[in-house]
């Protein structure tokens, strides 16, 4: 009866978007809109009763009975409607809609290109959703009912986990209204600085999302994984950091053209590769084509299927553009001018993607010819770090430049004596801490020129009043951000060892003793408890790490311990001892400056958030 | 001007057709498996519980074994049991001892289960709560285990067997 | 007109070398590393020892882990070839005898390998095969079932 509730649903959903096109096609523009409306709602109600179904334990429901089981607790209920691939998929479809609903009731000014904006998002609603009921369907029938479900798997048992995919989701879905935003431009001979201003709180709000997904990620795998890192150029983090690179780049292309009608190939390219690219990360997560850990269960034939859309809505997209893109006089940019350093910011960002991409597929080219590989991180950080310094000092340049002219380069005496600064501060850190690492002292340099640049400016403009906050904001996360990447990565310590009860292991001025330990067994783990206590010169701090090992299927979850300082963090995990082992094995990890990257992070995403909300002229 | 649209369209689909292929192919991959299966080759838990049948207590080393034991876990209420059901009674055929271990379920439904489809099983556990199971390390229902004459698992089936997963029980024989 | 087309020459010209040069340079790195992965058999059939760092896979040889101090020595195997490892550092989680382990370091001769990672195979996200497995064919008893 439930399933048959919500079938009929999805089905009238269906029949309502084929509607909207109906009417878009017979120029009946309201009533297309209406009808997309009417489908997105129908939606959203789907997914609310897909929620109900998960925390009411439902086993009729395919999707309840192969992910959820009556032993989780409510909340993992709650959030196991997303964690599979039915129910993130009809999320999906959800996000695609509420991103068209509300630019249908926020935008009132043009109809005709209202409904062409309209139209397309709708047709990329219907896509997917005609992909989840003919093959993912989460509402499919199962008799007799099931008393329980399969799903008592504690992979998704996690908070943290639990957010990061509707934040990612809220992010790199939203550049389908990106997208529709572009294609009806291009149709309508509309790509112009009116329609940037328009599409600027759209494609920022996306973005913010994005990042903020992104920033849950790292944050999770921080304080869960228990290795002391924060970002493993795992192929899944590279799937989404190559749409959020797409979309900074087409952030800075929107910004010229909003200001100075300009860069209007360039905008639309970007703007269609970044749902390409979001599009791209989808699949290579779902479609089992990826040797990482992250995937869902594998299903090459729904790869295949996935693959398909991409390259039909990749391939109108494109066509259009060719078709309909204005044969633009050839931007001549004076070369220190703002439009060209953006051009040039655009350049180093594509270069970023094309790193990033190529060391994704790699793996998977090679694959085909029978040769398993993986790609260290070591070829990320070799690439990326010099062009990340050249890429700092540009950034600290760019917004001094004006737009359309050149500007003399006597006005970029301060940018010199900023330059001075901090060549000799750098100098001194690295002196002081006695670490001779070429690498660590640009990296310090070129984050530093950053932000004393931005805090010039900030002192330059206070009288004046005339400052962009959400730009300063932004660009000063990006240069603590990276600082403290530098620092952490240069200044942290880890210690693995195996340790037996009572005893106390000595490194220089840290000792850690093991006080003692607790086993219990709850539902279908064990979990082992471990209290230490560490001293550090005059400091003294008790940690408690624990493990859990899951018996089916055969896993571990462990919980970090970690006592911050102002800065750092020192960080306790623990492995799960073997039965007749007596000793346990640990590590131990003093993590300087990880505040700084999230708080970096933090600026970075502020800024976006001012930028959606502030208005500027 | 249209000829050089023409040809960026007509290079676009070049190139998109060769990224299909290739990805195309990497999907299909086999890849390399060399993973022993949870489970395999570890002792089975010795499993205590009431026999549906008789209601007095059983348990699983009482059982007389021949070379291979069968455990399946099974319910009434569980689809796929139904499926794999003609394939249990095979075995039961062939001489193959099946113990059933009944998760979660009803001991009436169960009892009118095995009446209604025949019974495969020598022995029927009850696993009213599901604690067996847990013990086990079962994913879900129906899941079968092929244990030795030590009580060593030596095969294991997620969801309901097949006639490749028969053929394989026989061969050990 | 001419100097526009030297111009658009020269920028082309410089583009092209500099986009080679990055193009070496990044190139360059992938290949070094790229990490391959093999399995005993594969290494104990191939012509070449490989150099760098790789990766071997298969299952750890029952009664094989034997522990001195802070070292570790254990064999993998494919049931058809061996390679011994050695390893100082903690056991990992889940690194048993008779279960599966991925290890990553620099081969010693065409047996041994010293080993400065075992990889945690079954970390949170990991669904393994078998229940994947399962839920693919799911597909199918749905149809079975029906409706």
């Amino acid at each position: 009866m439930a399933s048959n509730i919500a079938n009929l649903i999805l089905i009238l959903s269906i029949l309502f978007s084929f509607l909207c096109n109906l009417f878009f096609f017979k120029k009946k523009n309201n009533l297309s809109i209406f009808f997309f409306n009417a489908s997105s709602y129908l939606i959203i109600l789907s997914f609310f009763l897909l929620i109900y179904f998960f925390c009411s334990s439902n086993f009729n429901i395919s999707a309840v009975y192969e992910n959820s089981h009556s032993l989780k607790p409510l909340f993992y209920k709650f959030a196991g409607t997303w964690g599979n691939h039915e129910g993130s998929l009809l999320l999906f479809i959800m996000i695609v809609g509420i991103y068209g609903l509300l630019f249908s009731r926020y935008y009132n000014d043009d109809s005709k290109f209202k409904s062409w904006v309209i139209f397309f998002q709708n047709n990329i609603f219907l896509i997917f959703l005609i992909f989840l009921i003919t093959t993912s369907n989460p509402f499919d029938l199962i008799v007799p009912t099931p008393i329980e479900g399969l799903g008592l798997n504690p992979i998704l048992q996690d908070p943290l986990l639990v957010i990061h995919p509707p934040f990612l989701y809220l992010g790199y879905v939203g550049f389908s209204l990106t997208l529709s935003l572009v294609l009806s431009a291009l149709i309508n001979k509309q790509l112009n600085d009116r329609w940037a201003k328009i599409c600027w709180p759209w494609v920022m709000t996306s973005w913010v999302f994005l990042t903020i997904g992104i920033s849950l990620g790292s944050i999770w795998a921080y304080y869960e994984l228990g290795w002391g890192g924060y970002w493993f150029w795992d192929p899944v983090e590279n799937a989404s950091l190559m749409p959020w690179l797409v979309s900074t780049a087409l952030i800075h292309s929107l910004l010229v053209l909003k200001v100075r009608n300009q860069m209007k190939n360039w905008t639309s390219l970007l703007a269609i590769l970044t749902f390409s690219f979001s599009l791209l990360g989808t699949f290579l997560v779902r479609s089992g084509i990826l040797n990482s850990v992250h995937a869902f269960a594998n299903d090459p034939d729904r790869g295949v299927f996935i693959l398909l859309i991409i390259f039909f809505i990749t391939s109108v997209s494109l066509v259009i553009q060719i078709l309909c893109s204005s044969s633009e006089l050839k931007n001549k940019f004076l070369f220190f001018s703002k439009e060209s350093f953006v051009n040039i910011n655009n350049l180093f960002l594509l270069f970023f993607l094309f790193v990033v991409l190529l060391g994704t597929i790699y793996p998977i080219i090679s694959s085909i010819f029978n040769k398993t590989i993986s790609i260290g991180p070591v070829y990320y950080n070799t690439i990326l770090a010099p062009f990340v310094f050249i890429f700092l000092v540009l950034m600290s340049i760019g917004p001094l430049l004006k737009w359309s002219q050149s500007i003399g380069i006597k006005n970029l005496n301060p940018s010199l004596m900023i330059f001075f600064i901090s060549i000799l501060l750098s100098f001194l850190i690295i002196q002081v801490t006695r670490q001779n690492d070429l690498i660590l002292y640009l990296g310090i340099l070129t984050s530093l020129v950053l932000i004393f640049t931005l805090f010039y400016e900030i002192f330059k403009n206070i009288k004046k009043g005339s400052f962009y906050y959400p730009r300063l904001c932004s660009h000063l996360g990006v240069g603590v951000l990276f600082l403290s990447i530098f620092f952490n990565a240069y200044y942290s310590k880890t210690k693995d060892f195996e340790i037996s009860m009572g005893e106390t292991k000595v490194f220089d001025k840290l000792s850690i003793k093991f006080l003692k330990q607790d086993i219990y067994k709850i539902n279908n783990y064990l979990e082992m408890k471990a209290e230490f206590k560490i001293f550090i010169g005059e400091k003294v701090f008790n940690l408690t790490p624990s493990v859990r090992r899951y018996l089916q299927p055969d896993q571990i979850t462990s919980e970090t311990s970690i006592q911050p300082t102002l800065f750092s963090n020192y960080y306790l995990a623990i492995n799960f001892p073997d039965q007749n082992s007596t000793t346990l094995g640990t590590r131990y990890y003093y993590n300087f400056f990880i505040h700084g990257i999230w708080l970096g992070l933090f600026l970075i995403i502020f800024g976006g958030v001012l930028s959606v909300f502030k208005k500027r002229v | 001007m249209y000829l050089k649209k023409g040809f960026k369209i007509f290079s676009l689909f070049i190139i998109f057709i060769f990224i299909f292929i290739i990805f195309y192919l990497a999907l299909f991959q086999n890849k390399k498996d060399f993973e022993p299966r949870v489970m395999i080759g570890k002792k089975m838990p010795n499993l205590i519980s009431q026999s549906l049948f008789d209601n007095s207590n059983k348990s699983l080393d009482q059982i007389f074994l021949n070379e291979i034991l069968v455990v399946n876990i099974f319910a009434s209420w569980c689809a796929p049991c139904k499926i794999e059901h003609p394939f249990l009674m095979k075995l039961k055929q062939n001489n193959i001892q099946i113990i059933g271990i009944n998760y979660k379920d009803n001991n009436k439904n169960a009892k009118n289960f095995l009446e209604k489809y025949k019974n495969p099983y020598q022995e029927v556990l009850i696993d009213s709560k599901g604690e067996l199971s847990i013990n086990l390390g079962v994913f879900g229902v129906p899941e079968t285990f092929v244990v030795d004459k030590n009580f060593k698992i030596i095969d294991k089936h997620i969801g309901p067997i097949d006639n490749k997963f028969v053929n394989k029980i026989l061969k050990l024989k | 007109m001419n100097s526009n087309i030297k111009r658009r020459l020269y920028f082309f010209l410089v583009s092209l070398v500099v986009v080679l040069i990055v193009g070496q340079f990044v190139f360059k790195s992938l290949k070094k590393n790229t990490i391959y992965f093999f399995s005993p058999s594969d290494l104990y059939n191939s012509t070449e020892i490989p150099n760098g760092l790789i990766r071997i896979g298969g299952m750890v040889k029952n009664d094989s882990i034997k522990k001195s101090g802070n070292q570790y020595k254990f064999i993998i195997t494919d049931k058809q070839n061996e390679i011994s490892v050695n390893y100082s550092g903690i056991k990992p989680n889940l690194f048993v005898e008779g279960q599966g382990a991925v290890v990553e370091g620099k081969l010693t001769s065409r047996t041994s390998l010293t080993a400065s990672k075992i990889l945690a195979k079954h970390d949170e996200n990991y669904m393994p095969k078998e229940v994947a497995d399962a839920l693919k064919k799911s597909g199918d008893w749905k149809k079975k079932y029906g409706k």
